[in-house]
This record gives structure tokens, C-alpha cells and sequence, in this order.
């Protein structure tokens, strides 16, 4: 047993690195986005101003990010329908060393660049690539599909490629909550495969499911490359509009885009921990 | 409404090990049978091939008399009660205990009322709102027995349920399946390790070994009957001895052990057993007078009684219970002593 004084210790320089490296600059972005911006010195000046929060209004900022934390939440939704079923079917379906070689499978596409995937994409979905050549091979497109590549639907894909792994682990340690004399119970009281999914299942992986909904929409609310290199002509994501508004030294507009962002997450996190117990997911089984 | 089964030729095999050789077995309706068997015995496979959660390799599974073999578990008019439980904790008392009455479809008002009656039944009457994660060892025992029964399954299956419940507990609820039995009617099989268990419970019982059936019969059978040395020694029966000779005197045996004959009363089968076991809690010691001269190798207090291990001069070794207040002065390793055989302390094992 660790009193608590020492389990403290132990946990401090881990706690202090987090305090140093993550939330000072956070405090910093947060503070700065009400200081004012000063032409004549290009620089920012301490100040108590909206301003920089005014402008997100303007030139449809607030679009980009409203468009932003929906692609996000698209992404993370189509993670979760694709990653649940590999989940059960590690789970449940797999021996211990195929689910061994599955979860491999599902980590190694992170061994290169987000680059290089990202643009790799661009080499399955262009119109020369490997789909059109093969739909039109097949005779099924006489002309190359325009919206694979360039488009939503690229960034989508993109997303989805890349963060996919971060759905399926934290769904893996919901499902050992789920024992299998549960499953034998439901189907035993009757339950087909879809009532003891919808009535035992979900429910026991409700932390995960959310966990694993919110790396993904983090993530992807804050990803840029997948858009550079995917999205079409226009296309824009917070971390772009950021991008650009530093790009023109406009500090607190940067800042109060970022700050407004980060509210956003903070609630979500709330509200989904006050819907689905998202610290279940670290009780003891 | 009680469900008959018959077993065909069951088999159930994984990859290169038989976990359960070709059987047949017939349990009759309304029936308290029970599997009873070490690990690996093939008790757990055989109710699994029973509930329907799994598939004899050969041979076929029959309810009522209509084959059930390829009939999965959610169809089958029988229910379970896990070793583990299996309640949901993500339900209360009263949606565990719904959850099949909704899956059937009946409707929220009907299954609340069966709900409060099956409560009723194993004592919990008033637990409905409560949560799974705050009931005691016993309470979850009647909440997962309440879940099967409100069900009015025509067989019960009960797979070790008692399994890691502490002793006064475990009587407690043994009591309590007989007394659902009686009281419900259905056919109960239940698996067990726990000899006690069986022969309080048990209209009739198969002691498993290997895979296979050693031996089918009512508990007073087993006991007094046991078919083979193996069934002999897993109901308590160590001490097995081979007499110089056994021969008929009427419908009694005369067995003759270390020079001395003993009677064995109402023996009614045509062939004549190899070798008989002595039960050890119809042996009194004394240091001298009648019965078989023997020497105390150990003994043990186990509070109500001592038990004692006894050696013979050709080698023969006697297990004794004798009861705390009965046991002679100066009993002690070593020391010499008579153990007289009382009526019905010797029992033929037949194989």
C-alpha cells in the first residue's frame, strides 16, 4: 500500500513536465488572445480586448471551424462504425496470437511519415491512380472519377487512415469489462447477436466508444496535412486558417481561434464524461 | 412441463483431445441429477453440449424427444446458471432479472410483476432497484437463480454455482436449489466437484471421469454399491481392501479379512465383488477385545472427529473416523489396537 504522499512523488515529475510543457503555453495562448495587436511595432501589446474574438466572425472563420468540428466528428463516427467490428472481432473472434498479429497490423501503418501516408493516398485516389485505373479497367467508369482525390471525400479517407488505431485500442480495453459468460447469459435468456449487441455489449464499451470518439476528433479537428495534401482547392481546417493568420503575424486572432477551439474540446470532454462515464473505462475489471 | 433429455452417442472432441468419449445417458423428467466429477472430468463439456452452447463431435441430444443437437442455446426451452453468475453489471436486480422476459417480448407491466415474483421466490422480494456491484456473495447466487426461474424453464442447468462461496453459505444455498426443486418441478442437472453436494441433492447422479460415465444411479447406490475402485474412492471410500476370500451364506456375504470373518448383509448380485471398501465411520477402536489387530500410524483432530490411519500386519491400511468423544485413553502412533467392523461397514466394490 503507497500513501498517498508517496504515490504523489511518484507521479510528480511526470505531473510537472505535463504542467511545464503542456499547460503553461496553453495559458500563455489563452492570455495572449486578449492582448491587442500593434501595427506599428508588429508585435502584440498587453490589453483587455475582444478584438482578435471579433474577428473570427469575419471572412467565414467561424464557418471553417464550425466545418472543422463536424468533418472531425464525421471522422471519428466513421472510425468507430469501421474499428468497433475489428475490436469485437479481436475480442472475441481471434486466438491470442491472431489477435496478436491483427493489433501489428493495425500499428503499422504508423511506422512512416503522416507525410508519406497522407500523400500515398494521393497515389490510390488520383485520377491515374490505382482506383480509377482499375474501375475503368473494369469497364465500369469510362472517364476517371474526379471526386476521389482533392475533395472531402479524400480528406475523409485520409483521416480516417490515419487515426483509425486510436478507436480500436481504447475499445479493446472496454471489451475485457465484457466477460464471456455474459455473452453465454444473454444468448442463454434468449438474445440473438444483435439484441445482446445493442442490450450488453455498447453499453459495457460506452467509456471506450467515447474515448476512442475523442482521440479521433481531437486529433482530426486538429490535423492540417491530411488537408493540404487531400482536400481540394479551398479547402480549410482550423489548424490551416491558423496557419495562415500567423503567417500574417495576426497573434490574438491565432490565439482566440485556438482558444475558442479548445473550450469547444474541454465541453465535449465534460459533457461526455457526464453521458458516458468516461472514467470507467479505468476501473478495475 | 418438466423436459426429459436423452443422450445418443455423445462425443465432444478438441483437436487431438477427447474431452468426452461416447456416452449415453438418460435423465427423466422433474429429475435433481448431477454431474459429478473432478476437472477435466468432461462434466462441463457435457452440460455445455446440454445447454446448447456447444456441439457433440458425434451423437445426438434429445429433448422431450425431439432432437435439439443443432438447436442453439437461445432456442432451447432450458436455462442456465453460470459459475460465474454472468449478471449484468450494468443492470439493476430487476432489469437482470427481466432481461430474458423483454427479450421475449412480454411487456414492461407483465415482466414487473414476474420480476417481483421470482424476487419473491429466493428470498430477495424488495431488491429491485439495487445494484448488482452491491450485493453479497448469496444475494448475486439468488439473483442469477431468480434470473433462470422467472423464465419457467422446463430444465435447469446449474454449472458449479456454488464454486467460491464460503462454506456456510455454500449449505446454505444448496438447501435452497432442493428446495426450488421441489417447489418449481422442472428437471435441475447440476455439475459439481463437491460430493456433499450431490448426494444431498441428487434423485440420481453420474460420477464422471476421463470423459467418460463410471457409474449411474441413485446416491444410496453409489454409496452402498459403487461400481468400480475409482467411483469407491471419489465418494470417500480410501480404505479398499482384497479379502483372502468372499463366499455366499444365504443373501449375506462372509468376507474374511487378516484371519478373521465379518458379514456383509443383503448382497443380491449373481457375480461375487473382487475386493471391499470399509467405511470409515463404522470402525471402533478399542485396545483390546474383538476385531481386526491393527497399529495406529497417525492421527488427526478434525474437531468433531479424529481421523486415523491404521496399518495391518500384511501391509493392509484402514482409514477411521472416530468420533471425538468415543476415542479410547493412550491412543497414539504407534500403539497397538482392535478395530471392530460394525454392521454395514463393509461394501463390496464390484469392478
Amino acid at each position: 500500500m503507497f500513501r498517498i504522499g508517496r504515490g504523489f512523488a511518484l507521479a510528480s515529475p511526470a505531473l510537472l513536465l505535463t504542467l511545464i510543457l503542456g499547460f503553461a503555453p496553453l495559458a500563455v495562448v489563452v492570455v495572449w488572445s486578449f492582448w491587442a495587436w500593434d501595427p506599428a511595432t508588429y508585435w502584440i501589446r498587453p490589453d483587455l480586448s475582444l478584438a482578435a474574438y471579433a474577428q473570427i466572425g469575419e471572412v467565414g472563420r467561424w464557418w471553417v471551424i464550425v466545418t472543422s468540428l463536424f468533418k472531425a466528428a464525421l471522422a471519428a463516427l466513421a472510425c468507430l462504425a469501421v474499428g468497433y467490428p475489428a475490436a469485437l472481432a479481436v475480442h472475441f473472434v481471434a486466438s491470442r496470437r491472431m489477435a496478436l498479429v491483427l493489433i501489428g497490423a493495425f500499428t503499422v501503418p504508423f511506422f512512416t511519415s503522416y507525410l508519406i501516408r497522407a500523400f500515398s493516398w494521393r497515389l490510390v485516389l488520383g485520377r491515374t491512380g490505382l482506383i480509377n485505373d482499375w474501375l475503368m479497367q473494369a469497364g465500369i467508369i469510362s472517364e476517371p472519377l474526379d471526386w476521389l482525390l482533392f475533395s472531402d471525400f479524400a480528406v475523409m479517407i485520409g483521416l480516417i487512415a490515419s487515426y483509425l488505431p486510436f478507436v480500436i485500442f481504447p475499445l479493446l480495453l472496454a471489451l475485457r469489462r465484457v466477460e464471456p459468460s455474459f455473452l453465454a447469459a444473454a444468448q442463454d435468456m434468449g438474445a440473438g447477436f444483435l439484441r445482446t449487441l445493442v442490450t450488453i455489449i455498447i453499453p459495457l464499451t460506452k467509456p471506450g466508444i467515447f474515448a476512442g470518439f475523442l482521440f479521433v476528433f481531437v486529433m482530426s479537428a486538429g490535423s492540417s496535412t491530411e488537408v493540404q495534401m487531400l482536400g481540394g482547392a479551398g479547402a480549410s481546417m482550423i489548424s490551416i486558417m491558423i496557419n495562415d493568420v500567423m503567417r500574417v503575424v495576426n497573434f490574438p486572432l491565432a490565439f482566440a481561434i485556438s482558444t475558442v477551439v479548445l473550450v469547444a474540446l474541454i465541453g465535449a470532454v465534460l459533457l461526455g464524461n457526464a453521458r458516458f462515464g468516461l472514467t470507467r473505462l479505468f476501473e478495475d475489471f | 412441463m418438466a423436459i426429459g433429455i436423452d443422450l445418443h452417442g455423445v462425443s465432444r472432441v478438441f483437436g487431438a483431445v477427447t474431452a468426452l468419449a461416447p456416452l449415453d445417458l438418460a435423465i427423466r423428467a422433474g429429475e435433481f441429477f448431477t454431474l459429478l466429477g473432478s476437472s477435466g472430468s468432461g462434466k462441463s463439456t457435457l452440460i455445455r453440449i446440454i445447454g446448447g452452447f456447444d456441439r457433440p463431435t458425434t451423437g445426438s441430444v434429445a429433448f422431450d424427444g425431439s432432437d435439439v443437437t443443432h438447436l442453439p442455446a437461445n432456442r432451447r426451452n432450458c436455462n442456465t446458471v453460470f459459475q460465474d453468475l454472468a449478471l449484468f453489471p450494468h443492470m439493476t436486480v430487476a432489469q437482470n432479472v427481466a432481461y430474458g422476459l423483454r427479450t421475449r417480448g412480454e411487456s414492461r407491466t407483465q415482466a414487473e410483476s414476474k420480476v417481483r415474483d421470482a424476487l419473491q421466490l429466493v428470498d430477495l422480494a424488495g431488491f429491485e432497484g439495487r445494484n448488482i456491484a452491491h450485493l453479497s456473495g448469496g444475494q448475486r447466487q439468488r439473483v442469477a437463480l431468480a434470473r433462470s426461474l422467472v423464465l419457467e424453464p422446463g430444465l435447469l442447468l446449474l454449472d458449479e454455482p456454488l464454486t467460491g462461496l464460503d462454506e456456510r453459505l455454500r449449505q446454505q444455498m444448496r438447501d435452497e436449489f432442493g428446495r426450488l426443486h421441489r417447489k418449481i418441478g422442472a428437471t435441475f442437472i447440476l455439475v459439481t466437484h463437491n460430493q456433499d453436494e450431490a448426494m444431498s441433492l441428487s434423485d440420481r447422479m453420474a460420477i464422471m471421469h476421463r470423459g467418460g460415465v463410471e457409474q449411474v444411479g441413485t446416491p444410496d447406490e453409489i454409496l452402498n454399491r459403487p461400481a468400480n475402485e475409482f467411483v469407491a474412492r471419489f465418494i470417500g471410500l480410501e480404505s479398499i481392501i482384497t479379502p483372502e476370500s468372499i463366499e455366499r451364506a444365504g443373501t449375506d456375504l462372509r468376507v474374511q479379512i487378516a484371519g478373521q470373518s465379518f458379514t456383509l448383509a443383503d448382497y443380491a448380485r449373481d457375480d461375487l465383488p473382487a475386493k471391499v471398501a470399509i467405511r470409515p465411520d463404522r470402525i471402533t477402536l478399542s485396545p483390546d477385545g474383538a476385531g481386526l489387530p491393527l497399529v495406529i500410524e497417525e492421527i488427526r483432530f478434525r474437531g468433531l472427529h479424529y481421523d486415523c490411519r491404521l496399518r495391518g500386519p500384511d501391509g493392509v491400511t484402514l482409514g477411521a473416523e472416530i468420533a471425538s468423544d468415543a476415542i479410547p485413553e493412550g491412543l497414539e502412533p504407534g500403539a497397538q489396537v482392535r478395530a471392530d467392523l460394525h454392521r454395514g461397514a463393509l461394501i463390496p466394490v464390484l469392478a
